[in-house]
């Protein structure tokens, strides 16, 4: 049982929490392993170690945004691929791309080597979900089946006509929207929620857009997920868990937001 | 007359205690702690952008109130909020190097994860609140 799965929003859940969490088997879809410009990182123990207090099995695993090796992401490629490995039941290695930068290479070494995704970031690269560079990843991706990450969260607005072409374009493409597109959410669901190759990760989100999230989308079109090291598993799982259940889902529909969601993609 | 006051008087305390209990109370007087901080953790990410050391001052509220909450069975959420708060308030000079290039209102730019940080301890004040349960 979680450390914090004691507590409950109302005397009227006891029991849920048991129900959810019976035989759970846990995918956080959103976790980073390096170092980032900005300060923070962490390495494969401590990813570990955190996955194991929360309870999270598996995790979706890339590099961050580490200076110097931004420009076709090799070396940080090369560091989740040694950690991945070493611990092919816990983690899911994802590589990174630039799309300014020639990555037709990387991608079909990675390919051979075992990654299983691919994560694009349209600030810290700075290009836009649509654009031409970025079309051409998709249609790779969608030609060798690999799930693609992008991030849709802080530093992007108005992203929702890109998010369409993007899914209209490769229809077969399978798409994760980090952090939800809390930017531009409510058009976003509109234009894509229904599709079925379309995940919305809850990474980051504050309270008030888990809540919407939850309530205006498809429980099977939410997936977990953390943004560790710049948010705490534990607490990213609390806030899902508890705005689920403050929504009235169902432990059925908690657990596939948990987990299978993503899982059914990497069978 | 008077003892008949002073009998009401009574009886509305017993009526008070009876309807508001020592248990409600607590825990309102708990929400209300959150509240105030979830107020200023607000505040203080509202001026990230364009009015830094603003958002230094609110966060230094937060650091204050958490480490001085009395609540014993909060503890663990307090000292993450603290945490969060400190790491920010110590990180202050590179974060505000990033933050200068921001402009004034912008909400969605996270230097540094600032913003993050600030977000996901508005979250624990909101989670506490909704959990409201008394040790």
């Amino acid at each position: 049982m979680h450390r914090w799965s004691k507590y409950s929003l109302t005397t009227e859940n006891i029991g849920i929490y048991e129900e959810i969490f019976e035989g759970l088997h846990i995918i956080d879809c959103h976790t980073h392993i390096g170092l980032d410009a900005d300060g923070y990182k962490l390495n494969t123990t401590g990813l570990l170690k955190k996955m194991k207090e929360s309870g999270v099995d598996i995790s979706i695993v890339f590099a961050l945004n580490e200076p110097g090796t931004t420009k076709d992401f090799h070396h940080s490629n090369d560091k989740i691929g040694a950690a991945c490995k070493q611990h092919k039941d816990k983690l899911i290695p994802f590589m990174r791309l630039n799309p300014h930068h020639p990555w037709k290479h990387e991608f079909k070494l990675r390919m051979e080597q075992g990654f299983k995704g691919v994560k694009l970031h349209p600030r810290s690269q700075n290009f836009k979900i649509g654009s031409r560079k970025a079309m051409d990843i998709y249609a790779a991706c969608s030609d060798n089946q690999l799930p693609v990450l992008i991030h849709a969260g802080m530093g992007l607005e108005n992203i929702a006509d890109d998010v369409f072409k993007m899914c209209k374009t490769y229809p077969k493409l399978k798409v994760i929207l980090g952090h939800a597109a809390f930017v531009d959410m409510d058009n976003v669901i509109k234009k894509v929620g229904h599709k079925e190759n379309v995940l919305f990760d809850t990474s980051s989100l504050r309270l008030f857009d888990l809540y919407d999230l939850i309530k205006k989308l498809d429980h099977h079109k939410i997936a977990f997920g953390s943004d560790i090291p710049y948010y705490d598993v534990d607490w990213a799982m609390q806030g899902l868990i508890d705005t689920a259940i403050m929504l009235r889902k169902r432990a059925h529909q908690i657990r596939k937001i948990m987990g299978d969601n993503v899982r059914k993609w990497f069978r | 007359m008077v003892s008949l006051r002073k009998d009401i008087k009574i009886n509305l305390n017993k009526f008070l205690d009876f309807v508001i209990s020592k248990d409600e109370l607590y825990i309102n007087e708990k929400i209300i702690y959150y509240i105030r901080l979830y107020t200023d953790l607000v505040r203080a990410e509202e001026n990230l952008a364009g009015g830094f050391n603003r958002m230094l001052n609110y966060l230094r509220i937060v650091r204050n109130m958490a480490k001085q909450a009395t609540f014993r069975e909060e503890e663990v959420y307090f000292q993450r909020i603290y945490d969060i708060a400190h790491e920010i308030i110590g990180n202050q000079a590179k974060i505000r190097r990033a933050a200068s290039k921001l402009k004034p209102g912008d909400a969605y730019s996270d230097p540094l994860g600032a913003r993050t940080r600030m977000q996901l301890a508005q979250n624990i004040c909101i989670l506490r609140v909704m959990k409201r349960e008394v040790k």
